[in-house]
């Protein structure tokens, strides 16, 4: 996985969800609309001082997940039995070891600049993402496929800003629903198709900021809705 | 739940991992372990003024779970149809139903200062809380009990400052671990028991450092180490 890949896939997300071809760089739309997502920063290992990838900052020593292998993989670990007398000589001999994993992965492929990737694929910039498949800038995503710039959601494809969700498709800016499809900013919805601007209703179609529009309406606030979405100053 | 509820249960945490009282109060706590987890925050619900709490920490309205259900009416939120000419009109319609539902709960009891808390019972100070029992100050938790200041972890028992683990019980500090019991200061580790300080290793038990100890060695130096994480000023 690399930048050019993830920007193949951000721009099938993007096709897919509005219909449109993504005028935004990778990086305008992380910047955009992953603001407020919590990523894997970029930190040095600590044993090499080669770049890598961590969820957690707060640490100060870091090790890559392969450094980890390579490091441990002999004797399991296991170190020769020094004398320990007082806890100063604890915290010392922790320090020897006390390095924080990153890059750490689990039964997955192609995965980068990401850290904690359980059973997934193709994987770029995100953190504890698990069974998932083609995610971008995302943390906390579980059995999940297409999803840019969302967190703490499961269950959801071809969604951009899903946060709090689940049983989601082809949707921009969800929270705290369920069974939301092709629908643009939904609050605390359940199971809504073709809406925008909705809070707190459930079971309707072609509702815009709670109201109920006929198809032709609704589809022509879209368009508008859209590109405005998909300008890079909006 | 209030504040003496979650302390008794702080207590019994520490009791229970430790094996002594706890010499801390719930501020001294809340303070030495939990600068770095993303909890509720205190926010002014836009509806009534009333003070309630949410996880979220962009946006800049919000309203309680009762108020934000039907939005105030009687026709499950859905209202009159208004023209919309333009994305502008769509945005100020949006405006008033824009609200983020704080102290989200669904099928919980006794939990107070927490959002997003789903089947689970005494719950304090903590977001994004699952099938869970006696949980403080702590965010993304499933399937556990008597747990504080955690993170990302299922399937805890009596934990503190568990990270991104399973199936740990009686432990402190643990990270991107599995199987631990009684173990204090571990990261990426599986199947131990009765360890400390130890990282990438795998069942054994009585280690301090990756180094082997005899149970009488390791009690000695577990009791310094006890006495140095709850003292106020380490």
């Amino acid at each position: 996985m690399n930048a050019t890949e993830a920007k193949q896939i951000l721009d099938k997300i993007i096709g897919q969800i509005c219909g449109y071809q993504n005028p935004l760089s990778l990086e305008q739309f992380m910047q955009k609309f992953a603001f407020d997502v919590r990523l894997p920063q970029q930190v040095f290992d600590s044993t090499d001082n080669s770049p890598t990838w961590a969820s957690s900052t707060n640490p100060t020593r870091f090790i890559k997940q392969e450094t980890v292998l390579a490091r441990y993989g002999i004797n399991d670990g296991f170190k020769e039995k020094q004398p320990i007398n007082n806890l100063n000589e604890l915290l010392s001999l922790w320090n020897e070891i006390n390095y924080f994993t990153t890059e750490r992965q689990i039964e997955s492929l192609n995965v980068a600049e990401s850290d904690y990737v359980l059973k997934s694929e193709n994987v770029y910039r995100s953190q504890d993402i698990r069974r998932s498949k083609n995610i971008l800038f995302s943390d906390g995503i579980e059995d999940s496929e297409f999803i840019a710039a969302s967190q703490r959601s499961g269950g959801n494809a071809f969604c951009v800003r899903v946060e709090d969700s689940g049983e989601c498709s082809n949707s921009f800016g969800v929270s705290w629903s369920s069974k939301i499809t092709n629908s643009f900013f939904i609050h605390d919805c359940s199971d809504m198709a073709d809406s925008m601007f909705c809070s707190g209703i459930k079971g309707r179609q072609y509702c815009i900021a709670n109201m109920q529009f006929e198809k032709e309406e609704y589809e022509k606030l879209k368009q508008q809705v859209v590109q405005w979405i998909l300008t890079p100053s909006s | 739940m209030n504040e003496k509820e979650a302390k008794e249960i702080l207590d019994k945490i520490v009791k229970q991992v430790f094996g002594v009282e706890n010499p801390l109060s719930l501020k001294q706590m809340v303070e030495k372990f939990t600068f770095d987890l993303n909890l509720p925050n205190r926010v002014t619900d836009s509806i009534d003024g009333s003070e309630t709490w949410s996880s979220s920490s962009t946006a800049t309205k919000f309203t309680k779970m009762d108020n934000a259900r039907n939005n105030g009416n009687n026709f499950d939120g859905l209202y009159a149809t208004q023209p919309i000419k333009d994305i502008s009109d769509i945005l100020a319609k949006w405006q008033h139903i824009n609200l983020i539902t704080t102290e989200f709960a669904l099928d919980s009891i006794n939990y107070a200062e927490s959002d997003m808390v789903l089947e689970s019972e005494n719950v304090f100070h903590s977001t994004n809380i699952i099938r869970s029992k006696n949980v403080l100050f702590s965010d993304t938790i499933s399937n556990s009990e008597f747990v504080f200041a955690s993170y990302g972890s299922e399937q805890v028992t009596y934990c503190l400052r568990d990270e991104f683990s399973i199936r740990c019980t009686n432990s402190f500090g643990t990270t991107r671990s599995a199987d631990l019991t009684n173990c204090i200061m571990m990261h990426d580790c599986g199947d131990m028991q009765d360890s400390m300080f130890c990282s990438n290793m795998k069942g054994r038990r009585f280690c301090i450092a990756n180094m082997q100890f005899d149970e009488v060695e390791y009690r000695r130096l577990r009791e310094q180490v006890v006495g140095w994480i709850l003292s106020p000023g380490s």
